[in-house]
């Protein structure tokens, strides 16, 4: 269990000559992110998703505040493991998928049938794709092959922010399929800034506008009753090809 | 006003030519918004940018208003009529510099009607305000339309958007949306984009492409209605919505060569798929699939 108190990040803006005023990317929020579920995180550009996702991660430690994973300030090496949205940020580009593989497998001690498995999980074939460069992977295929070397370690969480834009509407119905399927094992918190998205995928919802949680529920109640005016907004605006605008 | 015929394009590598796009037929009317739908490499890109003729095409026609693109003298008349707003061009605004700038630099420094410029951003529900702001200042739903409009000024014909909504949030996504519909009473619009959800929501006729071939066009409305080939059924019923929710999908994955460009993804293939497939129309709904109607009796249907 993932669970977060008071957590604070503000930066310093300049608002005119010598005169800064504070800008909160997160406005202390508290809240817990369970196991064995997919945790949807949602809200529009700029409402603190990103930064929510680098802290949880152990990317970013400059804020104020806690993050306690199962109760402890420290945590395994392999408890969570991040998917950015940018798959170059993960990969080496002038590698093979098959060095990716490789080299996730021996550093984090598990056989490599089980990351070929994993690999394939993704509807990729390995043989086909074993000895092509990262650079030659479409967008797609490359969030894929990050989000394999994610879970290879199965961590107990992966963090996945909007680390499946670049998949086409199929592939992204199945890879959602995938996360539902393996959420038993690995627990998800899925970042994305589309509500529908997130709420075919999730189990339980939260909302994020200017760096405040502003309501979190079970997808159902979030999608049926929600009680804020934004989070309704969100669900108004969601594309959807039933509706014409 | 714009036909395309027939049209197949590529680009030359190492002096060799590649086909991307293959005996592409499509048209485009006065204040119509056409979308071109597809998953990334299915030719989108490579079919705008032959429309523009930026690129070789090894046969077939571009027509417009009654002349074919390609014969002496039309080819400036279009491009002055046509605007290709790249893909990348969202975020080629200079970050620094003003919106006003940027405008100054469209029309090559020569004076422009500053108030035509303020009322079409009104129109567009832009604040005229923006125009002061660097381009840094400004959001990211908000740089996408700024760039619409900018392209807006020099009143196209035919605007052209290649994934204009790409990297916004659904609330920007919505916003630009609307946008389009507005700019649509005064040109006609192409999108191209892999987003079924924000193409059905605003385009008139939809096109389906997939490894570089038209597989179904109809208008929206009767492509949610009836689909006539598999693919299009396919991203129309698994997508990512909550309504979707329990939906479960059991990818087909054969293993034949030729024929049917979807032969390798499609559950409802026999023998006669490995032709080439002609493309058909029925009342002014066009497929690629010849066991249409005959798949949808299946029983994996
Ligand atoms: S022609 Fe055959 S393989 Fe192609 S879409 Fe139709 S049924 Fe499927």
């Amino acid at each position: 269990m993932i669970k977060i108190i008071n957590l604070t990040k503000k930066y310093k803006i300049k608002t005119g000559n010598f005169r800064y005023s504070d800008f909160y990317a997160l406005d202390n929020i508290s809240t817990i992110f369970k196991e064995n579920i997919i945790n949807g995180i949602t809200g529009s550009s700029g409402s603190g998703k990103t930064t929510l996702a680098n802290i949880i991660s152990g990317y970013d430690r400059d804020y104020s505040g806690e993050v306690l994973y199962d109760n402890s300030q420290e945590k395994k090496y392999d408890y969570i493991r991040y998917v950015f949205q940018d798959p170059y940020i993960s990969l080496n580009m002038v590698k093979t998928v098959e060095w990716h593989i490789m080299t996730a497998s021996e550093l984090n001690n598990v056989d490599i049938e089980s990351s070929i498995k994993k690999f394939e999980s993704t509807r990729l074939d390995y043989d086909d794709y074993r000895s092509k460069y990262v650079n030659t992977l479409s967008g797609g295929e490359m969030q894929k092959l990050a989000f394999t070397i994610a879970i290879i370690p199965d961590p107990k969480y992966i963090v996945l922010d909007e680390a499946f834009s670049m998949l086409d509407p199929i592939n992204l119905f199945y890879m959602l399929s995938l996360l539902k399927s393996i959420r038993k094992t690995i627990s998800v918190i899925y970042i994305d800034h589309d509500i529908n998205r997130v709420a075919f995928a999730s189990d339980y919802i939260y909302i994020l506008n200017k760096g405040r949680i502003i309501e979190e529920n079970d997808t159902d109640t979030i999608m049926n009753k929600p009680e804020n005016e934004y989070t309704k907004k969100l669900i108004e605006y969601s594309p959807d090809y039933k509706k014409r605008i | 006003m714009l036909i395309i015929k027939n049209l197949s394009s590529g680009y030359y590598q190492d002096k060799k030519y590649h086909e991307v796009i293959k005996d592409i037929n499509l048209t485009v009317g006065e204040n119509e918004i056409i979308g071109i739908l597809g998953p990334n490499g299915s030719g989108k890109t490579t079919l705008l940018r032959a429309i523009m003729g930026e690129i070789y095409s090894s046969s077939g026609d571009i027509i417009y208003n009654g002349q074919s693109i390609f014969e002496k003298g039309n080819y400036s008349e279009f491009r002055n009529n046509a605007i290709y707003v790249k893909q990348d061009s969202f975020n080629s605004l200079k970050p620094l510099k003003s919106i006003n700038f940027q405008i100054g630099k469209l029309y090559d420094w020569k004076s422009f009607d500053e108030n035509y410029v303020k009322s079409l951003f009104s129109e567009l529900s832009l604040d005229p305000a923006i125009l002061q702001m660097k381009a840094l200042q400004l959001s990211d739903g908000m740089r996408h339309r700024v760039v619409i409009a900018m392209a807006l000024l020099k009143e196209p014909k035919i605007l052209m958007l290649d994934e204009p909504t790409t990297g916004l949030d659904s609330i920007s996504t919505y916003k630009l949306l609307k946008i389009l519909k507005e700019i649509k009473k005064k040109t006609s619009i192409i999108i191209s984009s892999n987003d079924v959800n924000a193409l059905f929501e605003i385009a008139d006729r939809i096109y389906i492409m997939y490894n570089g071939m038209v597989i179904e066009d109809a208008n929206f409305n009767d492509l949610l209605k009836c689909r006539f080939h598999p693919y299009t059924d396919m991203i129309l019923k698994y997508v990512p919505l909550y309504s979707n929710k329990n939906l479960v999908y059991r990818p087909v994955k054969n293993d034949r060569h030729g024929g049917c460009v979807f032969i390798n993804s499609c559950p409802y293939i026999n023998n006669e798929c490995e032709n080439d497939i002609p493309y058909k129309n029925i009342n002014g709904h066009g497929y690629r699939c010849i066991r249409y109607p005959g798949w949808k009796d299946d029983k994996n249907n």
